[in-house]
């Protein structure tokens, strides 16, 4: 029977050695990913041969086939391709470690396309924001009213902090860029 | 994109653009591209495939760069007028770094001796 491990990991696109490197250490240890899911969160891993083995991730929206197959050309094999643009690449290696971003510039550029899309998730909570306070509440009782502003205040905030995570992210790559 | 945006949105050039646009001066594909650049460079610049796949796109959109052909997937491009006319200028500004930078050194060499 074949030994399974599963973790859990929220990762970010503003720190993507963070995940990289941990996937990379799983495979050290002899675990080989196999299976992300529940929302690219869940991760299992089956029992293999110890290796040096590194991964990447990736975000680009509708790839066409020429990147799969340039990518394949590299010695890179899709472990995981996820919804809403996200792939995970490995590739096994000794000596110099291998990389898919070589430059600063595509990598800026790959992150301003996630902050348009980071961008156009938050304005559309902002006009349900505004929707809600245009049209006043209409709810009976002052505790429902207090009860939906909170609720909403709250949901503001998690695309807020990617949008401003993203952003602060780019502005640092921009800054390291003058080194290239 | 006219001609004063595109310079300043490529000029002075990563050792990246310039070496993909350079390799495309005869049709590649980026695969082909990256083996080609470690090649002439002797190791020293190893492309990464998202870096080239990226850069390929952007250069594709703004007309630096056309595909030619398909081979098994693969995207063959060759470089347009508008890339040749940025690479022309690179050049020429790589040369006055190169210029000014010998001769400095001769400066200091000679003050030197």
């Amino acid at each position: 029977m074949r030994e399974v491990k599963t973790a859990w990991r929220l990762w970010w696109e503003w720190s993507p050695e963070r995940i990289e490197n941990w996937l990379e250490e799983m495979a050290r240890q002899g675990w080989i990913l196999f299976q992300v899911d529940v929302a690219s969160l869940r991760f299992k891993f089956m029992r293999g041969e110890v290796n040096q083995i590194r991964y990447c991730t990736d975000y680009q929206e509708n790839p066409g086939d020429d990147y799969f197959k340039l990518f394949k050309d590299d010695g890179w094999e899709l472990v995981w391709a996820g919804a809403f643009g996200w792939y995970i690449w490995r590739k096994p290696y000794t000596g110099e470690r291998p990389a898919i971003y070589t430059d600063k510039a595509t990598m800026i550029n790959k992150t301003k396309r996630s902050i348009k899309v980071a961008g156009s998730i938050l304005l559309f909570y902002l006009l349900l924001f505004m929707l809600f306070f245009v049209l006043g509440p209409g709810l009976k009782t002052i505790e429902d009213n207090i009860r939906l502003t909170v609720s909403l205040s709250l949901a503001i905030i998690p695309p807020v902090f990617i949008f401003v995570q993203l952003i602060r992210y780019n502005r640092k790559l921009g800054r390291d860029r003058i080194r290239e | 994109m006219d001609s004063k945006r595109l310079r300043q949105k490529y000029l002075p050039m990563t050792e990246t653009a310039y070496y993909i646009l350079l390799s495309l001066i005869s049709p590649r594909h980026g695969y082909g591209i990256m083996q080609h650049v470690e090649q002439i460079t002797g190791k020293r610049i190893k492309l990464g495939a998202g870096t080239v796949y990226g850069t390929l796109s952007k250069m594709e959109i703004d007309q630096l760069i056309v595909p030619v052909a398909e081979e098994e997937r693969r995207k063959i491009y060759k470089i347009t007028g508008i890339g040749i006319g940025l690479l022309k200028l690179e050049l020429f500004r790589l040369q006055e770094l190169v210029t000014h930078g010998k001769q400095k050194m001769e400066e200091m060499t000679d003050a030197g001796s």
